[in-house]
């Protein structure tokens, strides 16, 4: 038991890490449009690298934002039957649709992912637009980097459900609880 | 065939409760390698890569925390009070008030869940001290707290105008007109019974304030959120900014409306991100797994099948239109709007092209339908919303009871767009 708590701590710091890099990605995502706005219409100045930055910064939100998500039990679920079922079936569909559903198609995506990033880097892929931001390969990375915390943060909701189905004392409250 | 077994899956392994973006994908991911081996999922990358290149898509997060700073900012709670006191003399005055309250509020933040709870927070307890039958007052909450979905700007107009492939501007401007008229029959609703059976929302004597003093105060919480609506939807409309843009503009808007209420701290800034990337996090990995089941569904054929069955329809585009509208307004008893958006429109989209249906009235017709299921029990959102927040007097039976009248409205409105699109300037 010691151990699934420890690891159950692990998953979690990473999958809050992830929330932390998204919100802030958030912030700076809504100054990095208001001043392009800004700046077109006041002073019909476009930067194209800071244009880019935009779907750089937006992807940083949703793609990190998908783990954090997943260890806040924020994705939403069809819970006409399942709120009310017992905690113990709940630990139990949750173990069922980490193992069958989610780590699946995280294996999957992330391998074709990492080949996908792979390739940006070795043509040394930029922006096709004069002025535009180099190194496409980083955010390219941003893809497999999101599926394998997406996997890690699913393996939470794993060791989350062996604690509550024995019964751990830090699963008496099943709100849990929210660091940021 | 296999597409369809798939669609069948789908859905009953959504029953059981697990995140709805990773049943789509678990389960795309399954009949995927059964019918096209692995190999079918080396698009997901690409597929992914367009969703991050896509400009549309990102005013979805940052409309999100425009609702979530001026929420933050207790600006309805201020608007209701003001409102209610100002109109709280005539007949179902409050009633009145929490409709143009919500109206605003949909207008400006678009959060259909926090307008139902500051209502039903401030709203419910003073329409209850004031002798309002408790059925009126829960309907009217519940309704008003709707109109967020389709009053511009909304994520739902942005997330089909996406699907469909219709500039998301135009679509905020084609909902005005259907959304005006809802708020006008919600009114005149209130007004009818009032007239009708004044006992059910009495008049409360004036208070010792002068009407001057109310009013002004009532100016003080209105302006505000008027000017960022009209900075928002002035700035679409008149076409200086693009949904996205502005979208940002609202952001910052909502940021400098806080600091002027003296309601912002670094914290609140940090609390808003927060959310916004838990929502957007949500809506978005319903995107990749809606992508990856709509990418098995077609390489299966499930969507030749589906195609040639919906062309060949009794009453061609009428047989379509109503089995679609039907379609939606089930489906959205049971899952959400996001899903139907990306999962089910995206399948229905090509037919209605075929047909010759205009993809404006399309979409408009469908985000009123959407619309109707948040209203609708026993699984409309509102409701569970405004249960959490109500008084233990209130029961559901009321609230249900409540909505009837609205969800009534909501369909005329809905059969009024269908038959006589002309009107709304559609078609």
């Amino acid at each position: 038991m010691p151990l699934i708590l420890k690891l159950d701590h692990y998953f979690a710091n990473l999958a809050r890490l992830c929330g932390i890099l998204a919100c802030i990605a958030m912030i700076v995502l809504l100054f990095n449009v208001f001043f392009d706005v800004v700046m077109r219409y006041a002073f019909n100045d476009v930067s194209i690298a800071m244009q880019e930055l935009e779907w750089h910064l937006f992807s940083a939100v949703f793609l990190l934002g998908i783990p954090y998500a997943i260890h806040e039990n924020s994705h939403v679920r069809v819970d006409i039957f399942y709120d009310r079922w017992s905690q113990k079936t709940q630990a139990y569909i949750n173990l069922f649709g980490t193992i069958f559903f989610i780590l699946p198609f995280v294996v999957l995506v992330s391998y074709y992912s990492i080949s996908f990033a792979f390739d940006a880097y070795e043509i040394g892929e930029g922006s096709g637009d004069p002025g535009g931001l180099p190194y496409r390969w980083i955010i390219k990375s941003l893809i497999p980097f999101s599926f394998i915390m997406m996997g890690l943060a699913s393996l939470g909701l794993i060791t989350r459900a062996l604690l509550i189905l024995n019964r751990h004392p830090s699963t008496r409250n099943p709100k849990q609880n929210t660091l940021l | 065939m296999l597409g369809m077994i798939m669609f069948v899956v789908a859905l009953l392994m959504l029953l059981l409760g697990f995140p709805v973006a990773f049943t789509f994908a678990g389960v795309a991911l399954f009949f995927g390698i059964l019918s096209e081996g692995f190999e079918l999922f080396a698009f997901m990358p690409f597929r992914i890569q367009s969703v991050m290149q896509n400009t549309i898509l990102m005013a979805i997060p940052l409309f999100i925390f425009m609702g979530v700073v001026l929420q933050k900012t207790r600006l309805a709670e201020q608007l209701l009070v003001a409102m209610a006191q100002l109109f709280g003399r005539v007949n179902g005055g409050i009633a009145i008030s929490t409709i143009l309250v919500g109206a605003l509020l949909a207008a400006s933040t678009g959060v259909v869940g926090a307008s139902v709870v500051a209502m039903g927070l401030i709203s419910l307890p003073s329409m209850l001290k004031h002798n309002y039958d408790k059925a009126l007052s829960c309907g009217t909450i519940c309704a008003s707290g709707t109109l967020g979905q389709i009053i511009p700007p909304s994520i739902i107009l942005i997330i089909l105008g996406d699907v469909l492939g219709i500039p998301v501007g135009e679509l905020f401007q084609a909902a005005v007109a259907p959304g005006v008229l809802l708020i006008a029959l919600y009114i005149g609703y209130i007004l009818f019974i009032t007239a009708k059976h004044p006992e059910k929302a009495p008049a409360f004597p004036a208070s010792t304030e002068s009407t001057a003093t109310q009013f002004k105060q009532a100016l003080i919480a209105i302006l505000p959120p008027l000017a960022l609506m009209l900075v928002v939807l002035g700035s679409i409309f008149s076409g200086i900014a693009t949904p996205t843009e502005s979208s940002a503009l609202g952001g910052v808007g909502a940021i400098i409306l806080a600091l002027s209420y003296r309601q912002f701290s670094t914290k609140m800034l940090w609390e808003s991100a927060n959310e916004t990337v838990k929502v957007t996090a949500m809506v978005f990995a319903i995107l990749i797994g809606a992508t990856a089941f709509s990418m098995t569904f077609s390489y299966s054929g499930g969507d030749q099948i589906l195609e040639h069955w919906l062309m060949n329809l009794p009453g061609e585009k009428w047989g379509f239109l109503i089995l679609s509208m039907l379609v939606v307004l089930v489906l959205g008893f049971f899952i959400d709007f996001v899903e139907i958006s990306f999962i089910i429109i995206p399948l229905l989209a090509p037919v209605a092209e075929a047909l010759g249906i205009s993809m404006l009235w399309f979409a408009i017709l469908i985000a009123m339908n959407l619309q109707t299921s948040f209203l609708t029990p026993p699984f409309g959102f509102s409701l569970f919303y405004l249960k959490g927040v109500a008084p233990p007097s209130i029961k559901t039976q009321d609230i249900y009871r409540g909505v009837l009248p609205f969800i009534s409205i909501q369909i005329f409105v809905l059969l009024l767009l269908l038959i006589k699109p002309e009107w709304f300037g559609l078609s």
